[in-house]
This record gives structure tokens, C-alpha cells and sequence, in this order.
């Protein structure tokens, strides 16, 4: 689903990471994990086109990031995400928050779009909220508007940027709960996150990234079980 | 009370010149207004690119004109500019107004634009927005929140300076009452009228904005108000 070729990304002479290389399937669950400032949100952004690498290339689904206009945003299309602190959209209420993309990208018409838009925040548990703002939302409600917003476009490919670290513990629980579905259902699902219980139950993969980039890879299981690298098992040992 | 009244404003036709002064002070403000927001536009465009050859000369020109006091412009433009030539000089205080608006506002755009987070953009990205569908849906609605209060001051404060276009022999509202003060011996009547259109104007100004302001964004609310009954 996604082919990631020596991807690199400096920001102003300073290396994030250098050739990373990498594959994921259609419906793998991939966690993604190291310390703070390591590159992970850079990397997850260099997925969807929200960071251009300095070079490499990232395919989607066989259209390139960067590529023509048209293969760019067609393989952005693939994409959803979600981010650490919501980005809702300040101007707008939930159900136009859920339903903008679907009515100017897709065309959709709007009995559709707000339709559609409607069953997503049953899903995510929100049904009464059509109307909110953002701002009259729980950090926990904002993110499940989030989620309900990235998948809106049905995308194959859902990335989470520690979507539940801005949240106290008993917001967590719902967010990760409504993440845990979306698990089950055949997407490539990317997430960073430091909730290593939801990534040993929910994913398949873990990366754990260190100043240059994947310092090792694996199974979710042996990761978390039998690291094999220095660092990784020091990471750990710290949960 | 009633005598005086049609002494000082109706035997005279005092009524009439100020009238007549109010009209052209609402009309002057008016066109630089629609002008000199649109003309702000392009300063903006230029003001914000990227590229310094353009970016440069539009920062030349919004600091000339926000350093320059309007009444300034208005005699550089009646005196010098058009002084060889026969136009109407309400033409010459609405392209100087127009100026003096298109510098400020061009600036109180700007700065909307660039309140608006990185953020708020990136979610559009990802949604896979193109970049005409990010302009208008998320940055220029969040931007006009921002704007409209400061812009509101703006109208405010063009519609006080337009009294100043007495000194190129306009007669606009506070130049009529000027003249009636001093026709009719009756300062305090007349300035008392004078504020009370100034204050006039301003109140409708102000409501407007408020309308403006309450405006929602978004297609939810006519959509739901249409099909929810
Ligand atoms: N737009 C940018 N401009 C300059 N430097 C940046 C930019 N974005 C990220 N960086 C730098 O890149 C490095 C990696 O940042 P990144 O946000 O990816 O870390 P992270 O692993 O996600 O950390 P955290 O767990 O705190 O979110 C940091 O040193 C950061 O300062
Ligand atoms: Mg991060």
C-alpha cells in the first residue's frame, strides 16, 4: 500500500533522518514509538504529503507524493489523519467539520455528505453533537470529531499522531476505544503513540525510531517481549 | 422649541445644505471604501509573496501610506497632481480616501491571513483540500473572524477623517454645518445635528458588522434549516 524509498528530511542543515526504507501492506497495523524529538511526526507527515522529504519518495497505493499535481493529490486521497492536538476546523461545527472534504473534494451533495456525516458520529459515539463548535467540545470529543473527520473520505491508509497525548486518562480510554475499532476493520493503520497496551493489542508492527531514523523493527509482540538493540530495550524497560 | 426649529432649520433651508453635506460625506466614504477594499486585495497579494521584487515595493507603498496623514494625500492630489486639471473634487477626496483605505486595510489583511494556524491548514491538506478549496473555506473564513473588528474601526475612522475634505473646498457634512453655525448664530444647534448624523452613521455601521459578524460558516445550517421540518 505504501513504499517508502530512502526517504531523508533535514530541517535547515540539521538531519531528522536519513534513507529510511520501508513497506507497509494494506491492512497492517504499524505502531510507531521512540523518545520525544526523534522525527516520528515528521516521518508520519512525510506520508501524506504534509512534509516534502528532501529526498527518497513515499508511493501510495502506486501514485507518488510530489509527483505530477494530479498523482500528488490522488495519492493524498488514499490518506487520512489524524493529529495530536484535533485541528478542527475553529470556523465550522462538527458535522460541517466531518463533511467539508466530502462536499469539495469528492462533490458529493450535501443530503449525502451530512448523512454520511451523521452515521460517523454515531460511530464515534457523538451523534448529539452535530451542531457543537470545537471550542464547546471535551479534548476527548474533539478527537473522536477528528477521527470521525478523517474518515469521512473512506481511506485506506489512517495515520495517528499520539492522538490520545493531549487527553487525560479517562478521555484515553474513549478515543483509544473508537481507534480500536477502526483496527478491526482491513486499513492501514499507522499510529504513533507511547500507549504501548493498545499498540500490543491492536498492532501488528512496531518501528521504534531514534535520532537517524528506524533503530529497529519488528513484530508487535517480540518488540515489546525480546528487543534486541540497545536503546530499544532501554526504551522499554522504562514502561 | 417648534419656532426655533423652523427658524434656524427650515425658513433658511438649512435643512437642505446639510442634507445635501451628508450626502456627499456617506458618498465619499462609500466609494473609497469599495475602492480601497478592493484595490487592498492585490497589496495584500504582493505584500504577502514570497518573492521580494514584489513583496518589497508593496511594503514601500503601505508604509508611505499608512506614514502619510490622509489629509496630506487629499492636497497632494488636489494641489499637485490634478492641479492642471478640471475635475470634480469629490473625484480627488475619493482617490485619496481610496489610498489612504487600501493601505490600512491591505495591512489589517495581512495580518488576518497570517493569524490563521498551521495547523488549521494542515488539516485541510490532509483532507486532501485543493489549494482554492483551502483559500476559500478555511483560510479566508478564519482570517474575516479575525479581520472584521479591526476592519469595522477602519470604516469608523474613515468616516471621521472624510470631514477633513472641507479643505479642498468639499462641502461635506461638516463643512455644511460649519457654515450654517455661522449663518444662523446657533453653534451649539448646528455642531448638536452634525453629531448626531456622525453618530448616526457610525450606529449603522455598527450594525451592519454585527450582522455581518453573525454570520455562520458552513453549509450545515441552511441545509438543516431547509430539510428539518
Ligand atoms: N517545521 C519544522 N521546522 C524545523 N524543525 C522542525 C520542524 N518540524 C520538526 N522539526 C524538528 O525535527 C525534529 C523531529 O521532530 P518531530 O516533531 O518529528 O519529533 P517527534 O518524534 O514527533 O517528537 P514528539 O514525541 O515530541 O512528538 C525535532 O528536532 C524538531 O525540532
Ligand atoms: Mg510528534
Amino acid at each position: 500500500m505504501i513504499t517508502i524509498r530512502n526517504v531523508s528530511k533535514a530541517f535547515g542543515g540539521k538531519t531528522v533522518f536519513e534513507n529510511i526504507s520501508a513497506r507497509f501492506a494494506k491492512n497492517e497495523r504499524i505502531a510507531i514509538i521512540g523518545q520525544s524529538g526523534v522525527g516520528k511526526s515528521v516521518f508520519l507527515r512525510c506520508l501524506n504529503g504534509l512534509e516534502r522529504p528532501d529526498s527518497g519518495e513515499v508511493r501510495i497505493a502506486g501514485d507518488r507524493l510530489f509527483g505530477s499535481r494530479r498523482e500528488h493529490m490522488r495519492a493524498i486521497s488514499h490518506t487520512g489523519m489524524v493529529f495530536q492536538q484535533f485541528n478542527l476546523f475553529s470556523h465550522l461545527n462538527v458535522i460541517d467539520n466531518i463533511a467539508l472534504a466530502l462536499i469539495k473534494t469528492r462533490h458529493t451533495s450535501k443530503a449525502e455528505a451530512f448523512a454520511f456525516s451523521e452515521i460517523l458520529l454515531g460511530k464515534v459515539g457523538l451523534p448529539d453533537k452535530r451542531f457543537a463548535y470545537p471550542s464547546e467540545l471535551s479534548g476527548g470529543q474533539q478527537q473522536r470529531i477528528g477521527i470521525a473527520r478523517a474518515l469521512a473520505l473512506n481511506p485506506d491508509v489512517l495515520l495517528f499522531d499520539e492522538p490520545t497525548s493531549a487527553l487525560d486518562p479517562s478521555m484515553k480510554e474513549e478515543v483509544l476505544s473508537v481507534i480500536a475499532d477502526i483496527a478491526l476493520q482491513n486499513k492501514l493503520l499507522i499510529i504513533v503513540t507511547h500507549e504501548l497496551q493498545f499498540a500490543h493489542d491492536y498492532t501488528d508492527r512496531i518501528l521504534f525510531f531514534d535520532e537517524n531514523g528506524v533503530y529497529e523493527e519488528g513484530p508487535t509482540k517480540q518488540m515489546l517481549q525480546s528487543p534486541k538493540r540497545e536503546k530499544t530495550i532501554k526504551f522499554l524497560s522504562a514502561y | 422649541m417648534i419656532a426655533f426649529i423652523q427658524e434656524n432649520l427650515i425658513q433658511n433651508n438649512a435643512w437642505y445644505s446639510i442634507l445635501q453635506g451628508l450626502l456627499v460625506t456617506i458618498q465619499i466614504t462609500a466609494a473609497a471604501l469599495v475602492l480601497g477594499t478592493l484595490l487592498a486585495v492585490p497589496v495584500c497579494m504582493l505584500r504577502i509573496s514570497h518573492k521580494r521584487v514584489l513583496a518589497v515595493p508593496a511594503q514601500a507603498f503601505i508604509a508611505f501610506i499608512r506614514g502619510t496623514p490622509v489629509l496630506m494625500l487629499l492636497m497632494l492630489f488636489y494641489y499637485v497632481v490634478f492641479q492642471s486639471v478640471r475635475i470634480d473634487a469629490v473625484f480627488i477626496a475619493i482617490i485619496a480616501f481610496s489610498l489612504n483605505v487600501s493601505g490600512n486595510v491591505a495591512e489589517i489583511m495581512r495580518s488576518a491571513i497570517l493569524s490563521v494556524s498551521k495547523p488549521q491548514l494542515d488539516s485541510a491538506r490532509a483532507l486532501g483540500l485543493s489549494r482554492f478549496a483551502i483559500f476559500s473555506y478555511v483560510l479566508l473564513p478564519q482570517a474575516s473572524i479575525v479581520a472584521m473588528p479591526v476592519y469595522k474601526s477602519a470604516v469608523i475612522n474613515l468616516l471621521q477623517w472624510t470631514c477633513v475634505v472641507g479643505y479642498i473646498s468639499i462641502t461635506d457634512l461638516t463643512r455644511a454645518i460649519n457654515y450654517m453655525s455661522t449663518r444662523t448664530l446657533e453653534p451649539f444647534f448646528m455642531l448638536f445635528i452634525g453629531i448626531m448624523f456622525y453618530l448616526g452613521l457610525s450606529y449603522l455601521i455598527y450594525g451592519l458588522f454585527a450582522w455581518i459578524e453573525k454570520r455562520k460558516f458552513g453549509a450545515s445550517h441552511r441545509y438543516y434549516r431547509r430539510n428539518t421540518k
